[in-house]
């Protein structure tokens, strides 16, 4: 009863300061909102990215990519390593009862595509007929590579949306010649649209040929760039890796302490790279974040400060006609949480209406992490607590004598 | 009700610097009494005054309040007295601003354990005559109202004694006799009233004046017929 009067009491002087309890929650109610912004679209950043990955790298998919210990996720530089083959893949498939159906793949990363007068650089990758099942992307018309088209190394491709796009504006590609590297193709399918893939790059702008024509015809190599496999059971992902890296490198000879020449990527890898690369935004944004609540809570502190120090006199009279010591602490404290708090509900608030206008626009889903919502409530309590903390004693130890002069 | 004896007050300005403000006060007084104490600028009536109303404490002697020594008891307890039975009137009135008269007068009982505190708000400004004004703030007042608010938050708790220091200084004459008549009528209605003054003419509405000079008490004399104020 009596604690709630010396609230109640409270609430009113924040009514008698209106303008400057509005200071003080503008602060706070900025970082806040920044805050939940922030972690709500880095949420919802992750979650596509992830979605996108595991629509063309499920669980149970294995890359193997010609080059050792490199930096993963790049794509090795045309031509360096030349000891990954398909037979090294048709190998392992054949050693491994784990692996379902696997794909080779080459690459050329820029070359010059004509149509008629219109011309483009982009880049070409070779397949098997199974990369369809095994990158799970096929054919939105026409058809796809087929076994016969690698049989006979033939000169056919099939062409990503953005390039129907840009070099068939209003004529249909299928059936057309397109020059590659001088070349002639026929056109006979459109790839499925995808999109960008994690590392940005727009994978409507490629162009597929069958496996044979792109090492054969194309580029006079042996070796492939990369393979992907994909196994029966998630679950043996560990075993199945090892297996496929010691197979490797005895077939490469490969012996004692030298190191791969190959590398072997998994879902689990490729997430926690994912990860590691959002980890930047993650952290170093609320630290942003976190940086404004400084200052939002430097400024509440200090217009508690100027606060106790204008309101001398009611603080005395209030110790004279009976507050005690910590009646005071409890009512300043109050009021610097309260304001503070309430800045952080109202800026919970905000950021969502915040998130829903950002996430609409980056076209992301829309997450708001329970975890943003519990520390939009908790760190302004605690720097409440901490900027009323020194103003609070300040007015309890004040002396009524001293202040009633 | 309050007993001073052998009082000495003694400020420390610096490390080797001490102001004696009381010497040697020996002073009692009894219910339902109307006392002035009355000295200079700097006798030490303003300190006589917040000892006695529990506000600071004596150096050295002893002074009871209704039989308890009031240097044994602890700052909350000291605070919890103020809050039930002492009534504080201020020269400059400390009435909080943009706040209603009501809120102001309700402030004592804010830290008390009283329930009915409204009620009892509204019923200390009836007292003073403001029962028409409750909803207005110190601004809308004028002086001699706003005192009069000040007095109700003295009166709301019900005190045993009030300390008015120099309650009329910041008034004109005639809203100061107001205020001096409503302090006669509340000691008819048996409070004890301590006015703490500079002003010899308005010591005169006492029955009793204790007169301060450089710490000591200088006289204490009765007053044969106080001057009644209108």
């Amino acid at each position: 009863m009596k604690t709630a009067r010396i609230i109640r009491s409270g609430f009113r002087v924040m009514e008698r300061f209106k303008l400057r309890t509005a200071f003080m929650m503008l602060g706070i109610l900025v970082g806040i909102s920044a805050l939940t912004i922030i972690l709500s679209i880095g949420r919802g950043t992750q979650e596509k990215v992830m979605g996108s990955i595991e629509e063309i790298f499920d669980a149970s998919s294995i890359m193997i990519s010609a080059g050792g210990s490199r930096m993963m996720g790049r794509p090795p530089a045309e031509g360096q390593v030349t000891t990954l083959t398909i037979d090294d893949l048709r190998a392992l498939a054949e050693t491994i009862p784990q692996i379902r159906v696997w794909d080779p793949m080459q690459m050329m990363p820029e070359r010059e595509v004509k149509y008629r007068d219109q011309s483009a650089r982009l880049r070409i990758l070779g397949h098997s007929p199974r990369a369809e099942e095994v990158w799970n992307r096929g054919v939105s018309r026409g058809e796809f590579i087929s076994e016969e088209h690698v049989a006979a190394s033939a000169r056919v491709a099939l062409v990503g949306q953005v390039v129907v796009d840009e070099l068939f504006p209003d004529t249909d590609p299928l059936g057309q010649q397109i020059r590659i590297s001088n070349v002639p193709f026929r056109v006979i399918g459109v790839l499925e649209r995808v999109g960008p893939d994690p590392h940005g790059m727009n994978r409507d702008l490629e162009i597929y040929v069958p496996i044979s024509t792109a090492m054969r015809r194309m580029l006079n190599v042996d070796h492939i760039v990369a393979g992907k496999l994909l196994i029966h059971d998630p679950e043996q992902m560990e075993d199945v890796t090892a297996r496929i890296r010691e197979i490797l490198r005895e077939r490469h000879h490969l012996t004692g302490d030298e190191p791969d020449d190959f590398s072997i990527m998994t879902p689990i890898e490729v997430k926690e790279m994912i990860q590691r690369a959002l980890g930047v935004f993650n952290l170093f944004l609320p630290i942003l974040a976190g940086i404004s609540l400084l200052v939002g809570g430097g400024v509440v502190a200090n217009l508690m400060l100027i606060s106790v120090s204008e309101r001398t006199a009611e603080i005395g009279l209030r110790k004279a006609v009976g507050a005690r010591s910590r009646d005071v602490l409890l009512q300043f404290l109050l009021e610097s949480t309260t304001i503070t708090l309430v800045g952080g509900i109202v800026g919970i608030i905000v950021g969502i209406g915040g998130v829903r206008l950002v996430a609409g626009m980056m076209r992301i889903p829309i997450t708001i992490p329970i975890q943003a919502v519990m520390l939009g409530i908790l760190i302004p309590s605690v720097i409440g607590i901490l900027a009323g903390l020194m103003p609070a004693r300040r007015a309890a130890a004040l002396d009524p004598v001293e202040t009633l002069r | 009700m309050i007993q001073l004896r052998n009082i000495h007050k003694i400020y420390r300005t610096s490390a080797d610097a001490e102001v004696p403000a009381l010497v040697d006060v020996s002073l009692g007084i009894k219910e339902g009494e109307f006392l002035a104490v009355v000295g200079a600028s700097g006798s030490g009536k303003s300190t006589l005054m917040n000892i006695l109303g529990l506000l600071d404490r004596p150096s050295s002697g002893s002074h009871l309040f209704h039989g308890r020594e009031v240097g044994q008891l602890t700052i909350d307890e000291l605070a919890t007295i103020r809050n039930q039975r002492l009534g504080f009137v201020f020269q400059s009135f400390h009435l909080l601003p943009r706040t209603s008269a009501l809120e102001n007068v309700e402030l004592p009982l804010i830290y008390s354990d009283r329930s009915d505190i409204r009620a009892a708000a509204k019923a200390a400004l009836a007292k003073v005559g403001l029962a028409d004004r409750m909803t207005h703030s110190p601004g809308e007042l004028s002086g001699g109202q706003q005192q009069r608010v000040a007095i109700a938050r003295a009166l709301v708790n019900e005190p045993d004694v009030i300390f008015a220091d120099e309650p009329t200084g910041n008034l004109d004459s005639r809203a100061g006799l107001e205020i001096m008549a409503i302090f006669q009528t509340l000691n008819r209605q048996s409070k004890t009233i301590v006015l703490v003054t500079h002003d010899e003419e308005l010591a005169q509405h006492a029955q009793r004046i204790v007169r301060i000079s450089d710490g000591r008490i200088v006289e204490d004399q009765k007053v044969e017929r106080p001057r009644v104020a209108q």
